[in-house]
């Protein structure tokens, strides 16, 4: 287009990529008018999600789970401690969320910020009794039993950190190999076998999905890290094995109906379909 | 069936508001659901670190301390809540470039205090006059494990509840809610009842904040109006 | 104004312009404080009571609250806090601190210029106050370069107060002040930040002055003169 024509018509002419940094807003309103994702999914389309269990031969339980461009390490390290003496039969589920800036630029080295504290607590209040009994990591009561670490490091940030913090801490759990622990009450140490390994039975399994409400009117399935930084809500539905729900979270500003929500749960139904499979299919590859 | 304190199932425990009590604050407000009792002070609009400012709006910041110990992760979490829900209730962009930071304080702690903390906040800023888009309301409601729904449950029956559904809405906006947290184990039926009970409950302390915000300015506009 | 309407924020308000006004020239809404546009509608964005005047179609909210922040125009009071190569900084009780250009008093020139240190306490004016740009006060009127009772206050004391506590002392009529200054002289400059500065010939006065203005925040004109009589018969 000659210098003549943007002067008759008015209008600049961007590269998209020059667009896309300078309007984002408007950038993604283009695409989203048209009843499309500039990612090119649809609007209740989740990205395909691969779980890899059993990736660090080091950790009695771990985890890789991919999301498109956001790749979670999930590793669970057990340990023997002393019970709170308030609960002398429940073990501890431990749940630390690292965003570093290895993953990307949002994200500044140092203490946890925010977003990494919320999503550990977030997945602590989920899995807590939930899915794992703290009774069942009890090896002598008011002795010994166990505590479960998981540490869930982001890798590459692209977006969406509870659904991929939900699925690798489950996978994870499901992996989990805890050695024979036996307590002797005469010389109070405990002696674990780790030959004789033996998985911990899970309450339930959780299958998380999020939607993001963007421009207050488009709500689309797990947005990408270009659309998370101008959704002004978010809907978190987390469901288990039976199709019951765990967990539904909605924040920030924006009108999201009852109708709308419901409709989420929908969703997230379907995209439990596809986690279950992902699931069962990638046991044990190590 | 009886709830441990012979409230109806549907009814939510006394409320109680008192605005303005602190006086080195831009406002303030106790907010109070039986014995849950939270107290809220507001600054702002003030100065703004450097690495906070925006350039387009001002900086909200919550700061959540709880009744007993020092804030840990959990407080963060209910920190990160109650700021998303009254960003966008804010006007902020009247103040750029400043800091509206609301400190929240647990006075006593006895179940649905991130409702509480809500309703305070609301108040407190609106003591201190920060220009907000409305006002925004909130109820708690636990499923227990016979599958009955109470509403504004006490600490002992949220021990004992299948699920714990804190829900806001705001006064213009009827039917979405403006901040949904419901965890446990629950069906669609039994969010879509709790739904409904919270929404009535809401509707109730709204009125009940209308009142507390008309009483002040009454009193406050005495001098003119005589 | 007959009825006294209380709005929270939130309520809309129904500001529709009556038919035989529709369409002259002078039927512009007017929105003061506390009022905003949302979409179609206008909402009240304070807790407060609405005030409007039909003949020009404007509406605002009057509200209180303890936090400053400057409109141009309106005079303050407040404290030097800083000084640099151009002013002095002045907290007014804003996000931002206030300049005070060294030049910006009445006869003041780059040789002959007053000295202010650090703590002392000015009435001035807003001249500058924007979303953009820290508050810009002066201490004489630029138009005639008089200081029109602006300057350094010296002596006396300075004490903060609710900012509906200041709009009403400055109005004139107050109750308060009218009953005090009845009976004992003193000086006295309010800024509208919440800052009042009082001067009378003994500390004692000072302090009854301080006092009762105050108490008179919540009082009628009745239970306010009654509140002075009752401080002064007790001196």
């Amino acid at each position: 287009m000659s210098q003549g024509d943007v002067a008759n018509t008015g209008q600049v002419v961007f590269a998209i990529e020059a667009f896309k940094r300078i309007h984002p807003v408007e950038f993604q309103r283009r695409f989203l008018s048209q009843e499309t994702r500039h990612n090119g999914r649809g609007f209740s389309q989740f990205r395909a999600t691969h779980v890899t269990k059993g990736t660090i031969s080091t950790a009695q339980g771990s985890s890789t789970v991919r999301i498109g461009n956001t790749t979670v390490v999930c590793g669970i390290k057990a340990e023997v401690s002393e019970p709170d003496v308030k609960a002398p039969n429940e073990g501890y589920l431990v749940t630390n969320v690292d965003l570093s800036p290895m993953c990307s630029a949002h994200f500044r080295p140092g203490a946890p910020g925010e977003t990494a504290q919320v999503s550990s607590e977030h997945l602590h209040r989920l899995f807590k009794g939930n899915v794992v009994d703290p009774e069942s990591l009890c090896i002598e009561a008011g002795q010994a039993v166990w505590v479960l670490s998981a540490d869930i490091v982001f890798v590459k940030y692209d977006g969406n950190v509870l659904d991929a913090a939900v699925i690798a801490l489950t996978a994870a759990l499901e992996d989990l190999q805890l050695p024979k622990a036996v307590f002797d009450s005469e010389t109070g140490v405990v002696s674990a076998d780790r030959t004789m390994g033996q998985g911990l039975t899970l309450r339930k399994r959780l299958f998380p999905a999020t939607f993001s409400l963007i421009d207050g009117v488009y709500l689309v399935a797990d947005a990408d890290d270009a659309e998370e930084q101008l959704a002004t809500a978010t809907v978190l539905v987390v469901l288990d094995d039976n199709g019951h729900l765990v967990n539904i979270w909605k924040r920030g500003a924006g009108n999201i109906s009852r109708e709308t929500i419901s409709r989420c749960v929908d969703d997230a139904g379907v995209r439990k379909a596809t986690l279950t499979k992902e699931l069962q299919d990638n046991t044990q590859k190590s | 069936m009886t709830r441990p304190d012979r409230r109806e199932a549907t009814q939510i425990r006394a409320l109680h508001c008192a605005l303005g009590q602190l006086s080195r604050v831009d406002g303030s407000a106790q907010f109070s659901l039986g014995d849950t009792s939270v107290l809220c002070g507001v600054y702002g609009p003030v100065d703004v670190k450097i690495y906070d400012e925006k350039l387009d709006r001002a900086h909200i910041e919550v700061k959540f301390r709880p009744d007993i110990g020092v804030p840990t992760t959990k407080d963060k979490w209910t920190e990160s809540a109650v700021r998303q829900t009254f960003e966008q209730l804010i006007l902020g962009q009247l103040h750029p470039r400043t800091l509206v930071q609301i400190n929240i304080q647990v006075r006593q702690a006895d179940g649905a205090v991130d409702a509480a903390a809500i309703n305070a906040a609301t108040m407190a800023l609106v003591d201190a006059a920060i220009p907000l888009h409305s006002i925004v309301g909130a109820a708690t409601c636990a499923v227990l494990e016979s599958g009955a729904v109470v509403v504004d449950p006490t600490q002992e029956e949220v021990e004992q509840a299948r699920s714990i559904h804190t829900l806001a809405f705001e006064n213009k906006t009827t039917g979405s809610p403006a901040y949904v947290d419901s965890r446990g184990d629950f069906t669609m039926d039994e969010y879509n009842r709790c739904y409904d009970l919270c929404a009535t409950s809401v509707e109730r302390v709204l009125a009940f904040m209308r009142s507390a915000i008309e009483s002040k300015v009454s009193k406050e506009s005495k001098l003119s109006t005589t | 104004m007959t009825d006294v309407r209380v709005v929270i924020p939130g309520d809309i308000i129904d500001t529709t312009i009556s038919a035989e006004d529709d369409g002259a020239e002078t039927a512009v809404l007017r929105l003061g404080p506390g009022l905003a546009q949302v979409g179609e509608e206008i909402s009240a964005s304070a807790a407060g009571v609405l005030h409007n005047k039909e003949e020009t179609h404007q509406w605002w909210v009057v509200s209180n609250r303890r936090r400053y922040v400057a409109a141009e125009g309106e005079p303050v009071v407040g404290v030097v806090v800083g000084r640099h190569g151009e002013g002095y900084r002045v907290d007014i009780g804003s996000a931002q601190d206030a300049l005070l250009p060294l030049l910006a008093f009445e006869g003041a020139t780059r040789r002959n210029k007053p000295n202010l240190t650090i703590g002392a306490v000015v009435y001035a004016r807003v001249v500058v106050a924007n979303s953009v740009m820290d508050p810009e006060i002066e201490c004489y009127n630029s138009n005639t370069g008089k200081s029109e009772g602006y300057g350094e206050l010296t002596g006396g004391f300075m004490f903060k107060c609710s900012l509906g506590l200041a709009r009403h002392l400055i109005s004139a009529k107050a109750p308060v002040l009218n009953a005090l200054g009845a009976q004992i002289p003193f000086e006295t400059a309010v800024g509208v930040n919440g800052r009042v500065w009082v001067n009378t010939e003994s500390p004692e006065t000072t302090v009854l002055v301080v006092n009762a203005i105050k108490n008179s925040e919540y009082l009628t004109v009745k239970q306010c003169k009654q509140m002075v009589r009752e401080l002064l018969d007790k001196r």
